[in-house]
């Protein structure tokens, strides 16, 4: 095998396999990147049998071949590199990397004890979306995620299509975070699907379409395990097994109480009042008898007490309930618009948190007993 | 030979000829599943999509190979990835401690698979339910109520020993009425324990109108376990007001208990009254036949494999409580499946002990003596003596027949505790309260109170 590459293409390239690199497992192969050639495409993959990700990296292929290098040593020298070109040959059990005035040889391990990286069974459906609205649509809902080894089948981020619209949701059994794409931000040819993508997957995938702008991510779906396509990376992942609780029951149908305000006043005055935030995060949120004013309040014996108030519109009574205020902040960031609405019933039942200006995206939190 | 031998001994080969950690990652989790006889493939199980391309690719002439050579008919394998995940196996032994470490203000959004606003947990259904002479009268009642709710009987008053189904009865009352009339109705269930709470919080920040608000606006109230409300007096109060506006309004009540509303010594006589005024059924333990039934049809739900002969002797040995049997059972599939030990009658026995057995340690024969005289108030002295007057003997068979069962202690020493009698005397005394337990609710009562009692002191 022999290859020339240019410095910055090779980096991007383990830079989005980096993450699904094998970690301590019983396999020390795992830890290794695999480098290849696939008819006129150079191929770089890394797995740790729950995610994968395949590269494919131009470059000029001299000669075809494969090789397996461990990860760590390879990508330490190319980060470190100062020249544009590359080239990479394997020669006997040594892959040579070797510059105008830099020579290394790596040793390495047969590329036919590399796992084999499953493929999709089903190639005829899959969702087509803009990797921006993608983004977007994850990074949203999986702030209301957290793993769980009690329960897995929250440990992820749901993807359901149905009734021609994709939903995103996320929870950790404390709040809960929903967004809805329609048609028009997305092509499917599913009829109904659903899928637990795991957390680390999640967060993986995020990494790595962070740095696609106006591209296209296209999803294919298996029972057990999902495929995300992007024009220069496949990401293969094992799904969660399991039932996504029904969490259409806990969104609250109406609120009784609800108050319009300004986001970022918000986010600035929690980020503030929170400085006294007692241990278990809480904060108080209410609306007085004069309905004009949102007191944030918090209050710790030892350290002492401060509130914030935003003027607010009220259609309702007035309430106060407590929260932790890392969860709230959560909820406001999620959303772009200058106003969002809190809709509140009382303090045992949870608080949702809208934009009529987003109305395809929706917070849930349960508020702290005080 | 059996699939698993079978697949025991190719995995034996496998690992002479790959290295550990190899073995490790791709076979640790696999299994053979199914045989199929006609063609001869087999259907071999892999943790993962990584797993199954591998092995497919690598290693299926090893396999097949060894396969062959233990079983000729095998023709051919096929691989399918079942997921597992081990997480939830460790995670449901730790569950119980990590919920009690973690002491968080943070409520949660509510169990996700209770409706919030009935209360009710759509697993219990009245299809679920298996009925058997010890309960056809109690599930009619509830049938009648569900057809034609708050006009048949109201209240419905169910009463019956720990973990004979009450819940299962009130909460698939419940769900029946709720499918049958949708959104026409308002279901609420309700703990007797709920309801205390909700009424204290309500007296500790002045909001009791919104707790009579709430409960008054439904149209059927289900309430568990009512025998912890008797002797809260302001809890019962709001309770009497509230089954007052229900009932008055022909809404439908529906009551459980562990005892007849007679029998709560705390409540107050108008309650008593009127839960006495509606129906009252009771449901007590279940016969042979209808253990093994409950027993099958908790199998086929789950779609475990257990043998009939295993079930059999399960329905034997544990009588008093379903939640008991099923506990068993759950602990009988738990080791086969997945600690892959084969049951035996030891190892049934075993488990049944465990399960069933509360502690005894600190019980001694003294302190059941004193208890059953104390509650029979008679004297110790009289249960020792050799008076044959029915009020002492009745106590004294009773006594005899705890040291049995919660002491474990043999006959002729029973009999030398209770005043130097003879062991046959013992042996008649418990085998006749055995007998009469199942035919006098009463006597059961009875010594239910009695049993608490010990181990309370105990405990």
């Amino acid at each position: 095998m022999k290859l020339i590459v240019l410095k910055n293409n090779l980096v991007e390239g383990l830079n989005s396999v980096e993450g699904s690199v094998g970690g301590n497992s019983n396999l020390p192969i795992l830890k290794n990147v695999f480098l290849g050639t696939d008819s006129n495409n150079i191929i770089l993959t890394s797995t740790n049998l729950e995610l994968a990700t395949k590269y494919f990296l131009s470059g000029k292929i001299i000669e075809a071949g494969s090789v397996t290098v461990p990860f760590l040593i390879f990508n330490n020298i190319i980060k470190n590199l100062n020249t544009e070109r590359i080239t990479l040959e394997k020669k006997g059990k040594y892959l040579h990397v070797s510059t105008d005035n830099y020579e290394a040889s790596i040793y390495s391990q047969e590329s036919k004890n590399f796992p084999i990286i499953p493929l999709i069974q089903n190639k005829k459906d899959s969702i087509k979306i803009n990797t921006s609205t993608f983004k977007n649509a994850l990074t949203n809902v999986i702030v209301a995620s957290q793993y769980s080894d009690i329960r897995p089948e929250i440990s992820g981020v749901l993807i359901n299509f149905q009734d021609k619209r994709l939903t995103f949701v996320a929870t950790d059994s404390f709040r809960l975070a929903e967004i809805i794409l329609g048609l028009d931000q997305l092509k499917s040819n599913f009829e109904e699907v659903s899928a637990i993508i795991p957390l680390s997957t999640a967060s993986e995938l995020l990494r790595i379409v962070s740095g696609q702008k106006d591209s296209e991510v296209e999803i294919f779906i298996d029972p057990n395990q999902i495929l995300f396509k992007t024009s220069t990376q496949y990401i293969i992942s094992r799904l969660i097994d399991g039932k996504f609780p029904d969490y259409r029951a806990i969104i609250p149908k109406q609120t009784e109480t609800e108050v319009s305000i300004n986001r970022q006043e918000v986010i600035d005055a929690v980020k503030l009042t929170k400085v006294f935030a007692g241990r278990a995060s809480d904060i108080t949120i209410s609306v007085g008898e004069n309905k004009k004013f949102l007191e944030i309040h918090s209050a710790d014996s030892a350290l002492g007490e401060n509130r914030y108030k935003v003027p607010v519109k009220l259609r309702g009574e007035k309430f106060s309930v407590a929260f932790n205020w890392r969860y709230l902040l959560d909820g406001l960031k999620i959303y772009k618009s200058e106003e969002v609405v809190l809709g509140v019933n009382d303090s045992n039942h949870p608080v949702t948190i809208k934009s009529t200006d987003e109305p395809l995206s929706l917070y849930v939190v349960m508020p702290i007993k005080t | 030979m059996e699939q698993k031998e079978i697949w025991k001994s190719v995995l034996g080969e496998i690992e002479l000829q790959i290295s550990k950690p190899n073995f490790l990652t791709w076979f640790k989790q696999s299994q053979l599943i199914n045989k199929n006889e006609k063609d001869g493939t087999v259907l071999v199980s892999l943790p993962n999509n990584f797993a199954k391309e591998w092995v497919k690719n690598r290693y299926h002439k090893i396999i097949l190979g060894s396969l062959r050579s233990l079983d000729g008919s095998i023709k051919n394998i096929d691989y399918v990835v079942v997921s597992q995940n081990p997480a939830v196996i460790q995670s449901n032994q730790k569950r119980g401690q990590v919920s009690k470490t973690i002491a968080n203000p943070q409520p949660t959004l509510i169990e996700l698979k209770i409706d919030p606003k009935t209360n009710l947990n759509p697993r219990y259904t009245m299809d679920s339910f298996v009925v058997g002479s010890s309960n056809e009268l109690a599930y009619a009642a509830v049938q009648a109520v569900t057809k034609d709710v708050g006009k048949k009987y109201n209240p419905l008053f169910i009463h019956g020993g720990v973990g004979l189904g009450k819940t299962h009865l009130l909460q698939a009352a419940g769900n029946e009425i709720k499918k049958t009339y949708q959104e026409g109705v308002n279901v609420l269930y309700v703990t007797s324990e709920k309801f205390i709470n909700d009424v204290v919080w309500a007296i500790r920040n002045r909001r009791m109108e919104d707790v009579k608000k709430r409960y008054r606006n439904i149209d059927v109230l289900v309430i568990d376990d009512i025998q912890f409300i008797g002797g809260k007096t302001a809890t019962e109060l709001e309770f009497f007001y509230t089954f007052n506006v229900l009932y008055e309004n022909n809404k439908q009540i529906i009551i459980s208990s562990d005892r007849p509303p007679a029998a709560i010594p705390t409540l107050e006589e108008r309650l008593r009254s009127r839960f006495e005024g509606g129906m009252t059924v009771d449901v007590s333990y279940p016969d042979y036949e209808m253990r093994l039934a409950i027993l099958k049809t908790k199998v086929q739900e789950q779609g475990w494999s257990v043998e009939e002969k295993i079930l059999e002797s399960v329905a034997t040995k544990v009588q008093r409580n379903i939640r008991e049997l099923e506990g068993v059972l759950n602990k009988v599939v738990f080791y086969e499946q997945y600690k892959g030990e084969k049951m035996n009658t030891k190892k049934l026995e075993e488990i049944i002990n465990e399960t069933t057995q509360v502690t005894s340690k600190n019980i001694t024969a003294t302190a059941v003596i004193k208890i059953v005289s104390d509650f029979f108030e008679v004297s110790p002295d009289d249960l020792m003596g050799r008076s044959r007057k029915s009020e002492v003997v009745k106590p004294r068979q009773i006594c005899m027949y705890l040291l049995r069962d919660i002491l474990k202690l043999s006959y002729p020493h029973i009999g030398e505790k209770l005043g130097n009698r003879d062991h046959t005397t013992a042996i008649h005394a418990c085998e006749k309260i055995n007998r009469d337990i199942n035919q006098k609710p009463s006597l059961n009562q009875r010594i239910m109170l009695i049993k608490e009692r010990v181990y309370k002191d105990s405990g």
